[in-house]
């Protein structure tokens, strides 16, 4: 139990280190500001390590599916998004939808940002028994994380980001972690266009 | 190329906690796990649990944790007693006494949850416990009103049971408790308005009484266990509280009874772990532990026995990796883990327990 406590405080840890890392390590590097678009729309693929251990589960549940946001740009700096996913594993279906504020330094063709997001989890375990099938469970869903663009073009972006998911569902709390990838499209913009 | 080694630098920070941190790994334990099943007579209804088991037999140091499954409790027929897990980790079935029946059920090999297969398979009036033999090819149920023993066969494929021609087998009134002899040559039952142990032999799952009159034990004999090695069968004589002990005549299945050794206020389980004997004395809400002495059967009671367990003790499953002693109590409503120590046999307390919300009658655990 304590040595499970542990990993979790550790987990948070590198997590809180991963954003403080990000921001002074990119405002101590970065001068030149990069085109900040007025929305973008991340798609892309997404894997989960899922905490199925609380439900019941031997061991953690390894979830592939997709990663949806949309991001408004206040400023070139902050911005504010909404964010769902969506994983598939054995018997186990997560989809989390959350909006929260995300911080972004940009650089040329390069942006950083970090992002903390709360909203809603709902897990589906697919077992079936003489009187149900499928055991479904909507929570509380938290997330802390972040990750980088990289631009291709004037409209599109990849990207890569990586997250500590939080779910409380099934009367347990889940701490996942959830990388995803895929290309971000901007809409409208502020700011100077990069040289591509 | 400041940005590539910003960039190399914060992926690499991002999945620090994917790789654990140097702490326990969230990819790889050293636990072990296994499933447990819990009737709940009240609830018709079996709970499930994981029971994740670290640490070392020595000294009590290890630990286990329960966690409920998704889904548990799952739906039984009416009043399941009894139930017993096949040795291939697929199956589980359980006695429905008040139906007069026995569920199967299919383990789900991700998670552990049940999914019954229909139709249940009819047993005689009252079934109230079972024994499987150990490679998992034949059931023994007793019908407590009907008195017989119902008998019958287990597809390995399907789990589906059929019962043996000639079952059910007549046995004296009132059957409470069956126990099984590691060989699966032998069945022994006992009555607890009988002051016997009868004794069958098994002949591909046809039972035949053994010549002679029946072994003598105590007033009231409860349950009834066999030695991991078949040499000796245990049986607590509740209201007398005792234990006795038999030797097995290895060609015949007949037994002698070599002593009668006192235990707490009415014993009401009892498990055999290789030397060590450990009795459930529900009155006393304590275990009672033991060393065996081979070949003379000699009960000697280990230092510091009996056990505070601070409930009533119902029924006592060991676990798979002998590491602990599992209680059932149906005034606590709840499974408790005491951890053994292998060295000594002796007992102690842990804070892990199970909640099951209403009384739990039998528990039965995957290997």
């Amino acid at each position: 139990m304590a040595s499970k406590r542990l990993g979790i405080v550790c987990k948070r840890t590198a997590i809180f280190l991963f954003m403080v890392f990000s921001v002074v390590t990119a405002a101590s590097s970065l001068s030149a500001g990069q085109i900040a678009p007025q929305w973008e729309f991340f798609g892309g693929y997404s894997y989960m390590r899922f905490d199925s251990p609380p439900l019941g589960y031997p061991s953690w549940s390894n979830l592939n599916g997709f990663n949806g946001e949309v991001t408004y740009n206040i400023t070139r700096r902050f911005s504010v998004t909404a964010d769902g996913s969506g994983g598939y594993g054995s018997m186990i279906t997560a989809y989390n939808y959350m909006i929260g504020p995300q911080y972004n330094l940009r650089k040329d063709k390069s942006k950083y940002f970090a992002h903390a997001f709360i909203g809603k989890a709902e897990n589906t375990i697919g077992i079936t028994t003489l009187i149900k099938s499928g055991f479904e469970s909507v929570g509380r869903a938290y997330a802390f994380g972040g990750g980088y663009d990289r631009d291709l073009t004037p409209r599109f972006t990849f990207r890569v980001m990586a997250d500590y998911l939080h779910t409380d569902t099934f009367g347990t709390s889940q701490t996942d972690v959830r990388i995803s990838t895929g290309l971000v499209f901007h809409l409208g913009h502020f700011g100077r266009r990069p040289k591509l | 190329m400041p940005s590539k080694r910003i960039c190399l630098v914060l992926i690499a920070v991002g999945l620090a906690p994917l790789m654990g941190c140097g702490s326990p790994s969230i990819f790889s334990s050293s636990s072990t796990s296994h499933t447990a099943y819990v009737t709940l007579p009240n609830s018709n209804a079996v709970a499930a649990f994981r029971i994740k088991t670290s640490g070392s037999s020595v000294n009590n140091n290890a630990e286990a944790q329960f966690t409920t499954i998704v889904g548990s409790p799952f739906p039984a027929g009416s009043s399941p007693t009894s139930v017993l897990v096949h040795p291939s980790g697929k199956y589980v079935y359980v006695v429905n006494r008040n139906e007069n029946d026995i569920s199967l059920f299919t383990i789900n090999s991700s998670i552990g949850s049940l999914q019954e297969v229909l139709p249940r398979t009819t047993t005689g009036l009252t079934p109230v416990s079972m024994v499987m033999d150990s490679g998992g090819s034949y059931l023994f149920v007793i019908n407590e009103l009907s008195s017989s023993i119902s008998t019958y066969s287990i597809n390995a494929g399907t789990g589906a049971l059929s019962q043996i021609a000639g079952s059910p087998f007549t046995t004296f009134n009132n059957p409470f408790s069956l126990a099984i002899a590691p060989s699966g040559k032998f069945l022994y039952v006992v009555n607890p308005d009988l002051t016997s142990v009868i004794a069958y032999t098994i002949a591909s799952g046809v039972l035949t009484p053994v010549a002679g009159l029946p072994a003598q034990v105590g007033n009231g004999p409860r349950a009834i266990t066999v030695d991991p090695a078949g040499t000796f069968v245990y049986v607590t004589n509740s209201a007398d509280n005792t234990v006795s002990v038999l030797n097995i005549n290895p060609g015949t299945g007949a037994l002698t009874l070599l002593g009668t050794f006192a235990t707490g206020i009415t014993p009401t389980s009892v498990v055999a772990l290789d030397t060590y004997l450990y009795v459930g004395n529900q009155g006393s809400t304590n275990v009672s532990a033991f060393t065996v002495t081979p070949v003379t059967g000699v009960l000697t009671e280990i230092t510091s026995s009996p056990f505070s367990v601070g409930i009533a003790p119902l029924f006592e499953v060991l676990d798979p990796d002998n590491l602990f002693l599992y209680v059932g109590s149906q005034t606590a409503n709840s499974v408790t883990a005491l951890s053994i120590d292998t060295s000594t046999g002796a007992l102690a307390e842990t804070s892990q327990s199970a909640a099951t919300g209403v009384s739990p009658s039998s528990m039965g655990v995957t290997k």
